[in-house]
């Protein structure tokens, strides 16, 4: 046996034998009940003996190699792999576009409205059916955003005729908050237009007026405009 | 244009530069010394370790001298200083950006490797200290050469221009008290963790990968992961007082990467016993330690490299790719080393039976690593996708909420039926005698939950086990002081006890602020008192205030007809963004916390709030007090040892311990 080899024998040898007392204080001082200390007395005094029988026989410490359980380490495996993927589709599933000064992780009550607004905005004209649950997740943790009541509204009053009504009171909510924003007036608009059966045109007209009113995003001006010039054109018949 | 260089630049560069090549020589002398077996180099090495610490104590002290005399010379008082900031916050505004960080990392880093070396002055020429040693003048050679290079922590600034630099630190971090607290005991807990990592890497090269380094490192690191305990929880407590949203944990990048070395090394504590009980675990518990101290160097690269900002901006940042790079030797070497004694590091024992101790610590451990693995992806993930996809992407609280549930109950269930389980191997017998009165006490918190009116699956499931675990760990404190006395409370098993019961109050109170806050927004005005969930609120004045740094407007509120409160918003001049600070009346059932909405006019008569109830918070206090205290007694062994008999480091005769 080489010096290294004997070395950590012995090391071995002083921790088992100081483990050994120290247990004897331990339960003295009741840190260990009986029947632990029966057990780990015993099994620092057989790791001992045989550390004291290697030493002797100048044998390496080293244990011998133990039967290896195939199925015990592929369960080991699948289980990692499981866990692994599942915790990925839950990290990619649950995240999504960072606004500006936003954190990468985590965030306050406000920033996770603002990063499922962000989500919705996303989806909005790729898949309206997640983007409408994206802004009731909003609506669950804010009752009163505008924003999430005007999209889901102006969202599902497309989506289905029978849904038109349940659409139209959440625009008429979304401006009973906030006066002010353009958006659900424009929607309203439109809606009243297209949508509702039969057309609500005087209101179409008056939600377009106050759309313009309110100062709307650029791009929807012209729209809006030209929706306002569709209401007032002569109906052509036969 | 330059600012004339300082007296407190010079001694700065001089204090860095002197503990670099002490820590460099301290090193190379120790690898030398041994390899030779030259002792009269040996008996000198303690020198370096004395001056690397001197070189430490004299960089921080010169700092703070110029953040005190606001010498505006230096880049970095220029960044962080004010002549407006009050004495504290001055004091404070070390740790307030990443050169003092740094630097206060180094001392602390520094006055551990002085203690280790002054511990083991006698014992250099074993080579498992001088490894370890070895391993801790390197580590702190990185830091100093960090502070002395890439960071330069004492170069001069420009000629300062007093219109726009020395804005002082961080309005957040001039607001509360605990700033002067929570940054350095967090940084025990984290710098900590290096004395366990050098024992291990040194017990890798030497071979002797037994159990007998554990004995060396066992305090240390209980001690590490109570600093870091209680340095967590004060950050809760700062981000509750200070940040005015109401809660204590948002799992943000800069918490998670506190978080992840304590799961790790709270997993280590446990899984240590069943490597010195049963000598199993060698690989696992040494992987646990290389884990711990690279989440650390991880945590720091993420929260102190600029990649939060951008994946991209980190090569430009000035520490980032010398941390990524030492993150990468450390635990490329840590793995080399392990593959290179895996025959060695074979454990003799196996788990008889998994209802054992041994196998709820292995359970314990499992769900610790799971936990671990989520929350570092959580907070990878972010910026794996902005590196391969160039898209800035975010994983909100949900993600973190849905998986941390699950575990934490499952935690809590462990904690109930762990302590009562015997080592090997347990019987039914065993099992229903000592599970009888946790039981009835898991049955009886259910009830008084279910009686004053709780709901929910998940906070009723959290009280039920919390009752569980709570009465396994009384029962085996009550059996303890039935048979010493006050003795019982002392020793690794009886403080633990004691943490378990900080942590289940802990458990309990988040359980119950998470779920039964309830939150409402009003307009106060003079005389019309509100009702909110049995309480009165009623605005008495709005009340202007300034000093020389910020103005701002407090609402004096009167809360039950009683004792009125003051939120305010503050006005910092210097940045001219608006803090709101909240006011809090703490109650042993729940709090009140008010917040004043930024939208509040400063010579209105309206006050904008925010109320909220919160449940059960003072009880994170009382619990995290808790656990700090079962540490300090699960360290006291070693100490008891020595009084009645001998020295743990006298030879143990084999006839003593009856073999």
């Amino acid at each position: 046996m080489n010096p290294d080899q004997l070395a950590e024998l012995e090391e071995q040898r002083r921790f088992l034998l100081r483990s050994i007392t120290d247990l004897d204080r331990e339960h003295l001082y009741g840190d260990v009940d009986d029947h632990d200390y029966e057990t780990l007395r015993d099994g620092y005094t057989a790791r001992a003996a045989s550390v004291l029988r290697a030493i002797e026989a100048g044998q390496s410490a080293v244990p011998p190699r133990r039967r290896r359980r195939p199925l015990v380490r592929v369960a080991w495996v699948v289980g990692t792999v499981l866990i692994a993927s599942l915790a990925g589709w839950l990290v990619a599933s649950a995240s999504g576009q960072r606004l500006p000064g936003q954190s990468i992780t985590g965030g306050l009550p406000g920033d996770e409205v603002a990063l499922k607004l962000a989500q919705a905005r996303q989806l909005l004209g790729v898949d309206p059916q997640q983007a409408i649950i994206h802004y009731q997740q909003v609506l669950d943790l804010q009752p009163d955003n505008v924003e999430a009541l005007t999209y889901k509204g102006w969202l599902i009053a497309q989506t289905d005729s029978s849904l038109t009504p349940s659409g139209v009171a959440l625009l008429h909510q979304a401006i009973t908050v906030d006066p002010t924003y353009a958006d659900p007036h424009c929607f309203l608009a439109i809606t009243s237009a297209r949508f509702v059966q039969p057309p609500d045109l005087v209101t179409a007209r008056s939600e377009a007026q106050a759309c313009l009113a309110n100062d709307p995003p650029s791009q929807m001006v012209g729209m809006i405009q030209s929706f306002i010039d569709s209401l007032n054109a002569p109906t052509t018949t036969g | 244009m330059l600012a004339t260089a300082s007296l407190n630049g010079i001694v700065g560069h001089a204090a860095l530069i002197i503990g670099l090549a002490a820590s460099v020589f301290g090193a190379l002398g120790l690898v030398i010394a041994n390899v030779t077996g030259d002792g009269r180099l040996l008996r000198t090495i303690s020198n370096y370790a004395w001056m690397a610490l001197g070189g430490a104590v004299v960089a921080v002290a010169v700092m703070e001298r110029a953040l005190i005399t606001r010498d505006f010379s230096l880049a970095y008082i220029q960044q962080v200083g004010s002549r407006d900031t009050p004495a504290l916050f001055n004091v404070t505004a070390l740790w307030s950006a990443l050169e003092g960080s740094i630097l206060l990392w180094l001392l602390i880093l520094a006055i551990y490797t002085a203690v280790i070396m002054k511990r083991n002055r006698q014992r250099l020429d074993d080579p498992l200290v001088a490894w370890a040693l070895v391993v801790m003048f390197t580590v702190t050679a990185f830091f100093f050469f960090l502070s002395f290079g890439p960071i330069d922590a004492f170069k001069n600034g420009p000629v300062p221009d007093f219109t726009r630099c020395c804005l002082g630190p961080n309005p957040l971090l001039q607001n509360h008290i605990l700033v002067l607290f929570h940054p350095p005991i967090l940084y025990l807990g984290y710098v900590g963790f290096t004395v366990p990592f050098a024992f291990a890497i040194a017990a890798l090269i030497t071979g002797r990968v037994g159990e007998g380094w554990l004995v060396a490192t066992r305090r240390w690191a209980l001690y590490a992961w109570g600093f870091l305990t209680v340095g967590i929880l004060l950050g809760g407590w700062w981000s509750y007082e200070v940040l005015g949203w109401g809660g204590v944990w948002g799992w943000d990048p800069v918490e998670n990467a506190s978080f992840l070395p304590w799961l790790t090394g709270t997993a280590y504590l446990h899984s240590v016993l069943v490597q010195e009980r049963r000598g199993m675990l060698r690989v696992w518990n040494i992987s646990l330690l290389v884990a711990t101290f690279s989440l650390t160097i991880l945590g720091t690269f993420i929260t102190r490299s600029g990649v939060l900002a951008s994946v991209h901006a980190f090569s430009n940042g000035t520490i980032g790719p010398y941390l990524l790079g030492f993150f990468g030797v450390i635990v490329a070497v840590s793995l080399g080393l392990i593959a290179w004694r895996g025959d060695r590091l074979r454990s003799p024992g196996a788990i008889d039976s998994p209802i054992s101790r041994e196998g709820a610590f292995l359970a314990n451990n499992v769900i610790f690593t799971v936990f671990a693995f989520i929350v570092l992806l959580g907070t990878v993930f972010p910026l794996i996708v902005e590196a391969l996809q160039n898209r800035q992407i975010a994983v909100g609280p949900p993600f973190f909420d849905r998986l941390s549930m699950p575990i934490g109950i499952t935690l809590l269930f462990l904690m109930a039926i762990a302590p009562v389980l015997p080592w090997r191997k347990a019987s039914t017998e065993l099992l229903r005698d000592r599970l009888f009165w946790p039981a009835w006490c898991g049955a009886g918190a259910l009830a008084i939950s279910v009686f004053v009116g709780a709901d929910g699956l998940a906070p009723l499931l959290a009280f039920m086990l919390g009752g569980f675990a709570g009465g396994a760990a009384t029962r085996q404190l009550l059996l303890a002081l039935r048979r010493q006395g006050w003795r019982g409370l002392v020793g690794r098993a009886n403080g633990g006890m004691v943490v378990h019961l900080g942590v289940i109050i802990v458990a309990v109170a988040l359980a119950a602020s998470n779920s039964y806050t309830r939150v409402a927004e009003f307009t106060l005005q003079q005389g019309k008192p509100v009702s909110y969930q049995g309480h009165t609120f009623e605005l008495v004045k709005l009340q202007q205030f300034a000093d020389a740094r910020s103005t701002g407007v407090k609402a004096l509120i009167r809360v039950d007809g009683g004792k009125s409160y003051a939120p305010a918003i503050t006005t910092f001049t210097n940045f001219g963004t608006k803090i709101p600070t909240p006011s809090v009346r703490n109650g042993l059932l729940n709090d009140l916390y008010l917040t004043l909405e930024p939208s509040v006019r400063f010579d209105g008569t309206e006050a904008p709030v925010k109320i909220y109830v919160k449940p059960l918070i003072v009880w994170l206090w009382i619990g995290g007090m808790l656990m700090a205290a079962g540490t300090v007694l699960a360290g006291f062994p070693g100490r008891r040892r020595r009084v009645p008999t001998d020295p743990v480091s006298a030879p143990i005769e084999l006839e003593s311990a009856g073999v």
